[in-house]
């Protein structure tokens, strides 16, 4: 692809933090959705753009250029081309697609994957570029059979005359449509018209693969001559290697090398607040024996400076700052000081969302090979751009000297955004000089995550005589999540646009506000995590919302439509409603809690029904959402992507939690960090998509968002308590299984007297 | 925690119970004097030699309890469905259970994890079958050889019951404490977990001496 | 040497007997479809069969498996016909990012040959593999769906 040019070029439109997060150069901000075949007329393949090519032979290929990991994007994005081409969609070829900046996400002129961009992001982008290439097609057709372009159709790879039978393939006007000019505005189809997407639902392309073993993963890749490594990095934030006893690491089977690596997290290393890593791997022929010989070594470190840390004192800096005086005004609107210095019926309450671990099944690892000046790679990553970035930075390799390969993710979750997994593989397989496949332990993955950071928010509003705000204080104490994933040097202050996400903006309008944030600066790394900042502000700004409408017994969602600005807020609060039977009789000892939020371009509302005993023991029946993501394009991969979320939802609300001691994190694998068993969940899940036709949101990402406020809702409403600090196991909630499980010394003890 | 140490008896009896406990063991005394005398016709009281006997078999059993009520040995006789784990005797992780063979349900049987050796790298433990080093032998002891909760005297009274023990004499039951190297697994757990803290020989010694002063096991208060 | 049967081949490895049967069978056989996932036996993601039973690969040894017949999840159906578990996972479309779903598939053959009508509590108890995507309510689904399948097939 590298070799073609782009002859057609758009303007994209710059978000305004980009000037300040490093990410855009000077000058104008370009992106080539149009690549016509590059000089090279002899083969037989003809790419038509970047993201779709017509072979001869009437093979269609589309480019899917986002990373799969589970949100089913390789069968949207080719969905959404294969429609708008008239492309027969069982016989089209999908492939992954490199680098290129033809794959930049347009609002950040970056290729990634995350953020639950992939739809809403190339939607627009792909049925444009389908269409030109189907009217060229036609075009070309025409000429061909010499008739007039509106005489033609398509359907199923083939261009038809109307009203006779003659027809013909694609591929038979690949060659002369590329002697065509692109149309300017090519017709799209109507919604109404599309016949693979829009309410509807798709078999996913990967899934035959990932039921018989074959979808290859990054822990799969194998190149000839390969060998195997495994690292060993510094456990304590801000310690050193203070003496490596290699024993007899030199005589276990299958030693090749031994590595020592001074910055193994260079994606944070260079940044304030952040210690660099270092390093030990050994090289073997395979993993298991890499894995032994490391294990034969003895690494002695000094903690250094943190060695005193843990999840005490850490909150304990939380609790500081939250009383402290350092504070970014991220909003002030109105007077709310005013107005709540001279109030007298407030309300106040203080949240906290605890650590985690993103946890992908698979752990981190790369693949590498360096030939000269050239290096390739072959990894699960959802930053290709980002890696190329940290390679050529890194390494002094140029941009064109790079190969990323993106295999199927084992999990992404926001993880793979980063490269230091990537950046290792490199590091090895130049000093070595061989291919080489770097793969982490699990305990290596819980150890060395970027993690989702704990989040504290203080929030205190002042209401009227009915019970509605008239002023909103919120206090946000975050380190910044946004930070590690940033290519270029670039060190946010005060706040970042990602941990002010649905606590700056809210589906409600107040018009006294005031947001003050603390951008922490701790050791432990963090980034971004499946629901960005949405998850833990939420958390606190629907709680709190419920709060205040307890105070004066209004329905919490009487309470919240009264106070939405946008009717697809209502909208969604009614379908809700309706769907999960929140105004009927409920059955005896259920009891329901409700969230909404507005996050990546959807609105949605969710409502948890549980029952509760005194002992804590919480059993949920069902989860009901109803979500408008303007136009839901595939309904079971949308509707898995929601049922799954809740999951992830519910294992931050309940039970999962990054712990520190000693100056390290304390969890290793997954009997410390609990995720949620199969056997603990199996409630009612009943998803409603409401079409408004409006833009395309995302929906990845927005399945959990709502999860935990709305069980915390649901609890209070059966106990009359709140919990404002996650996960609840930490209060002794925990779910039926679970408790099933727990040390005698913490067997849950009666703690709802009301019940 | 550590449940060797802790005296289990004085642990699990409140102190209301101390004089019933006493006025039972010399009920069971004096019962077994009467039983005595009519076996051996010698005359209508019992030695002291005799009783001193049995007082020492009781307190080798009470050594041997401490043992047996050691989470490497009572986290595999639970007295229900669920097998435990860790000192803190937890249920088994992973919604681990007896299954209809003691050996775990399909697709969650005990040696889907648990091998003929202790796992160095996984950590999980393991152990051999006594005529086969390459197949495992993890497994729970049968429900009717359930253990926790129990106190001394039930414990005692299960341990010798033979429709419950399997049909095993005293002798046969010195002999798995003895060889069976489930039970030999106890005292090398592997890394992280706390073997029994008197060494194995010991253990058999006392054992032995058990079952030569008649393997007596106390009765229950209310006997 | 150590010889044993994978999917019903006879194979000779030369790895250390100690070497987790997972990484034999993925770098030395090579047969990728067994996944790693936490090396403790927690996950299920490296879930085989030894003879006729779910086996934790990760944290069993190479030794254990001399003379033995293992299958994977590459083994479990005869080339062109999927195994109805398979075809059962595909029309509930259930794996998302897919890599726990060997474990998973593996764990609901055997399940299904030995209790082929399982509850819900059944499977609670066989299936304790763990998926961080999120996957649960489509696996509970397709355990079920198999079971019909299955029985569809032997009608």
């Amino acid at each position: 692809m590298k070799s073609n040019k782009k002859i057609n070029i758009t303007k994209v439109s710059r978000r305004s933090f980009l000037k300040t997060t490093g990410l855009a150069t000077g000058g104008l901000l370009l992106q080539g959705f149009y690549l016509p075949l590059g000089e090279d007329n002899s083969v037989a393949q003809i790419t038509l753009n970047a993201f779709v090519k017509i072979g001869k032979d009437n093979q269609v290929t589309l480019v899917s250029h986002q990373a799969e990991m589970g949100q089913g994007i390789r069968t949207t994005l080719p969905a959404i081309l294969a429609d708008e081409l008239d492309a027969d969609w069982t016989k089209v070829n999908i492939e992954r697609g490199l680098t290129d900046p033809a794959f930049q996400n347009p609002k950040f002129n970056f290729q990634f994957t995350g953020n639950a961009e992939s739809v809403r992001a190339f939607h627009d982008v792909l049925r444009m570029t389908a269409a030109t290439a189907r009217e060229m097609l036609k075009e070309a057709a025409a000429l061909e059979w010499k008739v007039s372009v509106d005489k033609l159709s398509t359907n199923n790879s083939y261009i038809f005359l109307k009203g006779t039978n003659k027809k013909a393939p694609y591929g038979d006007f690949v060659e002369r449509a590329n002697t065509l000019k692109p149309p300017k505005n090519p017709p799209l189809k109507k919604p109404s018209e599309w016949k693979l997407v829009g309410n509807k639902s798709l078999p996913r392309v990967d899934i035959p693969d990932k039921v018989t073993g074959r979808a290859e993963f990054g822990i799969d890749v194998e190149r000839p001559g390969m060998v195997y490594a495994v690292i060993e990095m510094c456990p304590y934030f801000g310690g050193k290697i203070k003496e490596i006893r290699e024993n007899n690491v030199r005589n276990m089977p299958g030693f090749i090398d031994l590595v020592r690596m001074p910055v193994a997290n260079p994606v944070v290393a260079y940044r304030p607040g952040f210690p660099k890593k270092e390093g030990v791997v050994v090289v073997a022929k395979s993993y298991w024996q890499a894995r032994k010989a490391l294990d034969s070594i003895t690494i002695i470190y000094d903690s250094g400076p943190n060695r005193k840390m843990d999840s005490d004192s850490l909150y304990g800096i939380y609790e500081k700052k939250m009383s402290g005086s350092e504070w970014f005004e991220t909003l002030n609107e109105g007077s709310s000081e005013t107005i709540l210095n001279a109030s007298k019926n407030t309300h106040e309450a203080q949240y906290y969302s605890a650590w985690q671990s993103h946890a992908t099944m698979e752990p981190m690892n790369a693949t590498a090979e360096v030939r000269g000046n050239k290096v390739e790679v072959w990894a699960p990553t959802q930053g290709q751009e980002m890696a190329e970035i940290l390679i050529s930075q890194e390494f002094g390799f140029a941009k064109e000297n790079i190969t990323i390969n993106r295999t199927y993710l084992g999990g992404g979750f926001g993880r793979r955004l980063l490269a230091d997994y990537i950046y290792q593989a490199v590091f090895v397989a130049q000093k070595i000089q061989k291919p080489v496949k770097l793969l982490w332990s699990r305990e290596d993955d819980m150890q060395h995550d970027f993690y989702r950071p704990g989040v504290m928010q203080s929030i205190k509003a002042s209401l009227n005589k009915e019970g509605y705000p008239t002023a909103l204080d919120l206090k946000l104490i975050s380190p910044s999540v946004i930070q590690a994933a940033t290519a270029i040097a670039y060190v946010f202050e005060g706040e970042d646009f990602s941990i002010i996400e649905g606590a700056k903006e809210t589906p409600y309008h107040f018009p006294n506000y005031r947001m003050r944030t603390h951008l922490l600066r701790i050791p432990p790394p963090a980034s971004v995590w499946r629901t960005t900042g949405y998850g833990p502000n939420v958390f606190a700004v629907e709680c709190f919302i419920d709060e205040l409408a307890s105070k004066k017994k209004i329905d919490p969602i009487t309470y919240r439509k009264k106070l939405v600005v946008e009717k697809r807020s209502k909208t969604v609060l009614d379908v809700v409603a309706k769907a999960s039977n929140w105004y009927g009789p409920k059955k005896k000892g259920h009891y329901h809690g409700v969230a909404i939020t507005h996050s990546f371009e959807s609105f949605v509302a969710q409502v948890v029904e549980i029952s509760i005993d005194s002992y804590g023991i919480l059993d949920i029946h069902q989860i009901t959402t109803a979500i408008d993501c303007g136009t839901v394009l595939d309904v079971g991969i949308s509707k898995a992507s929601i049922e799954s979320g809740i999951v992830w939802g519910l294992t931050a609300a309940l039970t999962s939690e990054i712990n520190f001691k000693d100056g390290r994190t304390a969890e290793s694998n997954f009997n410390d960090y609990t995720i949620l068993a199969m056997a603990e969940f199996n409630p009612k899940i009943e998803t409603v998509f409401v079409n408004s036709g409006e833009k395309i949101g995302g929906i990845a990402e927005s399945g959990p968002i709502c999860t935990a406020p709305a069980l915390c809702n649901a609890i209070f409403a059966a106990t009359g308590e709140r919990f404002r600090n996650l996960p609840l196991k930490k209060h002794g909630i925990y779910t039926r299984y679970y408790s099933e499980f727990l040390p005698i010394s913490q067997k849950p003890i009666k703690k709802f007297t009301a019940l | 925690m550590n449940l060797f140490f802790k005296k289990t008896a004085s642990v699990k009896n409140p102190k209301w119970q101390r004089p019933v406990l006493l006025a039972a063991i010399c009920l069971v005394l004096l019962l077994s004097m009467v039983r005595c005398k009519s076996n051996n016709n010698n005359n209508g009281y019992v030695s002291i030699d005799k009783k001193s006997v049995k007082e020492e078999s009781l307190r080798h059993f009470e050594e041997i309890t401490k043992v047996l009520q050691h989470p490497r040995c009572i986290n595999c006789h639970p007295n229900d469905n669920y097998p435990r784990q860790g000192d803190d005797m937890h249920k088994h992780l992973f919604n681990v259970q007896r299954g209809p063979d003691d050996r775990g349900i399909t697709g969650m049987k005990c040696t889907s994890c648990h091998q003929a050796s202790n796992n160095l790298i996984s950590g999980v433990p393991g152990a051999p079958q006594p005529n086969d080093s390459l197949a495992s032998r993890w497994h729970l002891a049968p429900l009717s050889m359930g253990w926790i909760g129990l106190d001394d005297a039930e414990l005692g009274a299960r341990l010798l019951d033979k429709k419950q023990n399997g049909n095993m004499s005293p002798k046969d039951l010195v002999e798995h404490m003895t060889d069976d190297p489930l039970v030999l697994w106890a005292w090398d757990p592997g890394p992280g977990r706390e073997p029994i803290p008197i060494p194995h020989d010991e253990f058999v010694e006392i054992l032995e001496k058990w079952l030569e002063t008649g393997a007596e096991v106390p009765k229950k208060n209310k006997d | 040497m150590i010889k044993f049967k994978i999917n019903g081949t006879v194979t000779e490895v030369n790895d250390d007997p100690e070497t987790p049967l997972l990484w034999v069978i993925r770098d030395s056989v090579g047969l990728k479809g067994t996944k790693f996932g936490c090396g403790k036996a927690f996950c299920g993601a490296c879930s085989v069969h030894v003879e006729d039973q779910v086996v934790r690969s990760c944290s069993f040894p190479l030794k254990y498996a001399a003379g033995k017949s293992v299958t994977t999840i590459e083994g479990i159906s005869d080339g062109q016909e999927l195994h109805p578990v398979q075809k059962a996972w595909i029309e509930e479309q259930v794996p998302q990012c897919g890599y726990c779903q060997s474990g998973f598939i593996m764990s609901t053959v055997k399940l299904l040959e030995k209790n082929p009508n399982p509850s819900d509590e059944d499977i609670n108890n066989s299936i304790t593999n763990l998926c961080r995507c999120g996957t649960y309510s489509r696996v509970r689904k397709a355990v079920h769906k198999s079971a019909e399948l299955i029985k569809k097939e032997q009608n």
